[in-house]
């Protein structure tokens, strides 16, 4: 009870609740659209929470106000249209300059960005274009210090014809960027869906990630014991390797919301 | 020790002798009894009337060719006459023994298995050589009543020669299933090793239910490092052994890791974990 009312009365302060455990975990806003971001938000704090995910600038007063941080925006960004055709450059360039300036005016961390679908384009010439577009926006990333967050995302179930569906693919397009501010968005649900073996592959590649999503495999609901993935063990991983930034939840529960996103935060405080 | 026995568990006699562990037979059949477990498999013919004396079953036998058994495969048309002498005559063997299944390998992707340099086996040609080898593998296999299953392994685990096999052709799992769906054949079918999937796959429990007609055996071991079945690792068991339950699976699931710690600690755990 005394622990309950410590979180309480962090949250109704300014800055962010500590988070339980070495990770900060947050939770996507779309998985809780039924509940209102108020509820999310306080008993999001008192489950040991640092953030909500996905969020426009009209609800980050919300978040603040309970001392949780929007994690992740979105902006304009869509899933199919993204940075691998050279033709949404200008576009995407305007649209996630002025996100990451109303980024860097909250203090909100990073900006989610997309690939794009393939629609027959070659993966070679994908990633030059991705590198080619997110070049061209790393110097604001870098002096706004916010950091865009390209997504890795399954193209087998949920997200057909996406181009950047495996790490090996993204860290390319990380690396030739070079920035410290344009990572990866590791959905680790995504890529046991499409690649498996997430463990070796965050280790070996940390250094191109700035981000987590959460889900289990295959339904993307909870992360329970019905699913093939043991969590707690890859929040560990992720821990020892000095992770600094956000790991948030991304499923869509299939029982009491509040109940199945508090177990899954127990889980991953590590 | 087991109590459901929904799951008929077996153990993998090379990783309790040809590692750290080095027991004898005897001992991996008295630990294997005693854990409750049915079967020990991948056992040296000389020891299968040793593991019968234990009441044990052999669910898998090796094919009979040399170590490293999956270096020369079906793939390869240089090796089809060796594989397929050697295989036939475990069949004869198995047929005499009641064990259920014989392994097979696509092999390495490599001209010369034991030359990388000697250029490469395209992948669609590597399924139509295997597909033609099992086929052939399947008529005398039939009169046997002996399965043929097919391994994929991992490419991916560079560490060490017991955790990966980079150059291994059938290093997909869905590759392996369409050489098996190809060859349409109930005696032959498709060694799912959990440990190998999710290392180059992933989402083993969406595939389980895929293949489910196709599946012949099943090994475990913990992602990555083919380690112990506990929470150091990231695949969790107790759920993909409910899966093979929903599937109706009928076979055998071989544990197939490398123990780090005391090794009758390593494999009760494991045991218990997969007893669902």
């Amino acid at each position: 009870m005394i622990t309950a009312g410590l979180a309480l009365g962090q949250a109704s302060g300014p800055v962010s609740a500590a988070p339980a455990g070495r990770l900060k975990q947050s939770a996507a806003r779309w998985c809780y659209s039924k509940i209102s971001l108020d509820d999310l938000c306080r008993q999001g704090a008192e489950m040991g929470l640092s953030g909500i995910d996905l969020v426009e600038p009209d609800d980050w007063p919300t978040i603040r106000k309970y001392g949780l941080v929007p994690a992740i925006t979105q902006g304009k960004s869509s899933i199919p249209d993204g940075w691998n055709r050279k033709e949404n450059h200008d576009r995407l360039e305007n649209e996630i300059k002025d996100r990451i300036t109303r980024a860097a005016e909250a203090k909100v961390p990073n900006v989610i960005t997309f690939s794009g679908n393939r629609r027959g384009l070659s993966d070679q010439e994908g990633k030059e274009n991705c590198i080619l577009g997110l070049r061209r926006i790393k110097k604001i990333a870098e002096d706004n210090g916010v950091t865009v967050c390209l997504e890795l995302l399954n193209s087998k179930v949920n997200h057909k014809d996406y181009q950047c569906d495996h790490t090996a693919w993204g860290v390319d397009v990380i690396k030739a960027v070079d920035s410290p501010r344009v990572k990866l968005l590791y959905d680790i649900y995504h890529m046991q869906i499409m690649e498996g073996d997430i463990i070796r592959t965050i280790r070996e590649n940390i250094q191109y990630i700035a981000h987590f999503h959460t889900g289990g495999v295959p339904g993307r609901h909870e992360l329970d014991d019905t699913q093939e993935l043991q969590w707690r063990t890859v929040a560990k991983a992720i821990a020892d390797l000095n992770f600094q930034g956000y790991i948030a939840h991304e499923f869509v529960p299939t029982r009491d919301p509040m109940t199945s996103l508090r177990e899954a935060v127990t889980l991953c405080t590590v | 020790m087991v109590r459901n026995g929904r799951i008929r568990q077996s153990l993998a006699y090379w990783c309790l002798n040809a590692t750290a562990c080095k027991w004898d037979i005897n001992r991996i059949c008295e630990t294997a009894v005693r854990l409750g477990c049915l079967s020990i498999e991948l056992v040296p013919t000389e020891f299968w009337p040793a593991v019968r004396k234990h009441q044990l079953q052999i669910a898998v036998a090796h094919n009979g060719m040399p170590e490293p058994v999956f270096a020369k495969g079906l793939n390869n048309p240089r090796y089809h006459e060796e594989v397929i002498a050697r295989t036939r005559q475990t069949i004869d063997q198995c047929a005499d023994c009641g064990i259920p299944n014989v392994i097979a390998f696509t092999g390495y992707k490599w001209i010369d298995a034991d030359d990388p340099e000697s250029g490469e086996i395209a992948l669609a040609q590597g399924a139509e050589n295997t597909v033609k080898g099992l086929a052939e593998l399947a008529r005398y296999a039939g009169e046997k009543r002996v399965t043929v299953v097919l391994e994929q392994l991992n490419s991916r685990d560079q560490s060490d020669p017991m955790k990966g096999h980079p150059g291994y052709q059938g290093d997909d799992i869905d590759y392996c299933a369409e050489i098996v769906r190809q060859v349409g054949s109930p005696r032959v079918k498709l060694l799912f090793d959990i440990y190998h999937v999710a290392t180059m796959n992933g989402d083993v429990i969406r595939r389980l239910r895929q293949y489910r007609d196709w599946i012949g055996h099943v090994h475990t071991a913990g992602v990555p490092g083919r380690c112990e079945l506990d929470d150091q690792q990231e695949i969790h068991y107790p759920a993909v052994m409910r899966t093979l339950l929903e599937i109706g699976y009928q076979g055998y699931v071989g544990h197939e890791f490398i123990p780090t710690r005391d090794p009758v600690e390593a494999l009760a755990q494991a045991v218990e974990c997969c007893d669902v």
